[in-house]
């Protein structure tokens, strides 16, 4: 099998990737066009009946907890916004594009399910910092291990020799992959997402989840995933490939200004929503 | 003197420091004691902890933890140890949870009567 000199020769054999969905680039558009109405978008987003169906069942689950069942999109616009139902929709669109692709080494349900709960993590503690968007940090913490799904279900010779090393000599996943193939997840991850033209915010976590000091436009909402995915790997909640729950880096555990008491609840409030996400979602 | 986690604080316990607000209020000042009204408030304003005399911070530590089975939670922490093998260990939020970890680990290991567990 042919090597790979960077993340981008890398994508560029992989076209089931290559591109998002067309219903989620309309969908950006009419979010970010001040001329759209909630109606227009909620129009939009019934075209796809699957999409529709996925996010009714998200809505309505113990994730937002309403107290009375929200049965069409338009309610659902109007309860929880454009951009944050766009969020959830982006996040449901990348799971689907992965559907159905083999799977070498990472199982791709273990695999969303570590996503999802540092997706929940980083939402948890969004909430509490009371960002404006904590939707966005869900789909950042869905996103963040997405380099790894390229690198591991389209194993090249480097990939796999990577998930060897870093099983037989106990070191880090993430520096196995810098050794074998010359570069981390967390780069091809940022690249896919360049080329995909996600928000800037989306690319900039991915690519710094391991080392959230490089951040330079959004380091809160890379420290947040930093610490999201920490945590989602102590719960052992799925698994993304890495065997061992990532270093920390006080940096970006300081940066969010948090108390360290805090840290039974973010526990707690991922557990009690992580299955019914699951559920909803996968 | 403890920091006690909200969820924990019962009524009469007595404040070591002033409990405040997000920009720094305060909301009962230290040498009071905690009623069922204060502690309302305090989760209103999103109050996480309080700092509590008279009781040491290795008790609270040790009361959360003696609602475990001590062997399963002896086996949880050996068991973190090897996931948390690349952290640093001394530091403080590591710690928390590594902490919270192995008590929740040691619990769904006493639900499945000591089996291994199965991955989530």
């Amino acid at each position: 099998m042919a090597t790979h000199s960077s993340p981008r020769d890398l994508l560029r054999g992989y076209v089931e990737v290559s591109s998002l969905p067309m219903i989620h680039i309309r969908l950006d558009e009419a979010i970010n066009n001040p001329r759209k109405s909630m109606a227009d978008i909620a129009k939009i987003i019934r075209e796809d009946p699957g999409l529709t169906a996925r996010l009714l069942r998200i809505v309505n689950s113990a994730f937002y907890n309403f107290p009375s069942r929200v049965d069409t999109i338009s309610q659902a616009v109007t309860i929880i916004g454009t951009q944050q139902l766009g969020a959830l929709a982006l996040a449901t669109s990348v799971m689907q594009l992965f559907k159905g692709i083999p799977e070498e080494f990472v199982s791709m349900d273990s695999f969303w399910r570590h996503s999802v709960a540092c997706g929940l993590a980083a939402r948890v503690i969004g909430t509490l910092r009371r960002e404006p968007n904590p939707e966005r940090l869900f789909v950042a913490g869905i996103l963040h291990d997405i380099g790894r799904l390229v690198m591991f279900t389209k194993a090249t010779d480097g990939s796999r020799d990577a998930f060897v090393r870093a099983r037989d000599q106990d070191i880090l996943l993430v520096d196995a992959e810098r050794d074998a193939v010359g570069f981390t997840h967390a780069v091809v991850g940022g690249v896919l997402l360049q080329t995909w033209k996600l928000p800037g915010i989306l690319e900039e976590v991915v690519m710094f989840h391991h080392n959230p000091q490089a951040a330079t436009k959004f380091p809160m909402e890379t420290s947040i995933v930093h610490i999201a995915d920490i945590i989602a790997h102590a719960m052992e909640l799925g698994s993304s490939g890495e065997h061992f729950v990532p270093p920390l880096n006080g940096e970006a555990w300081e940066r969010l200004g948090l108390q360290i008491s805090v840290l039974p609840s973010v526990v707690e409030q991922v557990d009690r929503q992580y299955q019914d996400a699951i559920h909803s979602i996968l | 003197m403890a920091t006690i986690n909200i969820d924990n604080i019962e009524e009469g316990m007595v404040l070591a420091e002033d409990v405040v607000d997000r920009f720094g209020n305060i909301l009962l000042a230290a040498g009071n004691s905690v009623s069922e009204k204060t502690l309302r408030i305090f989760k209103m304003w999103g109050v996480t902890e309080a700092s509590i005399t008279g009781i040491a911070q290795e008790e609270v530590v040790a009361k959360e933890a003696a609602g475990v089975d001590p062997e399963m939670l002896r086996q949880a922490e050996e068991h973190m140890g090897e996931l948390f093998h690349h952290c640093n260990k001394e530091d403080a939020v590591v710690k928390e949870i590594f902490r919270l970890s192995a008590l929740r680990t040691a619990r769904k290991l006493e639900e499945s009567n000591g089996h291994p567990l199965q991955s989530a």
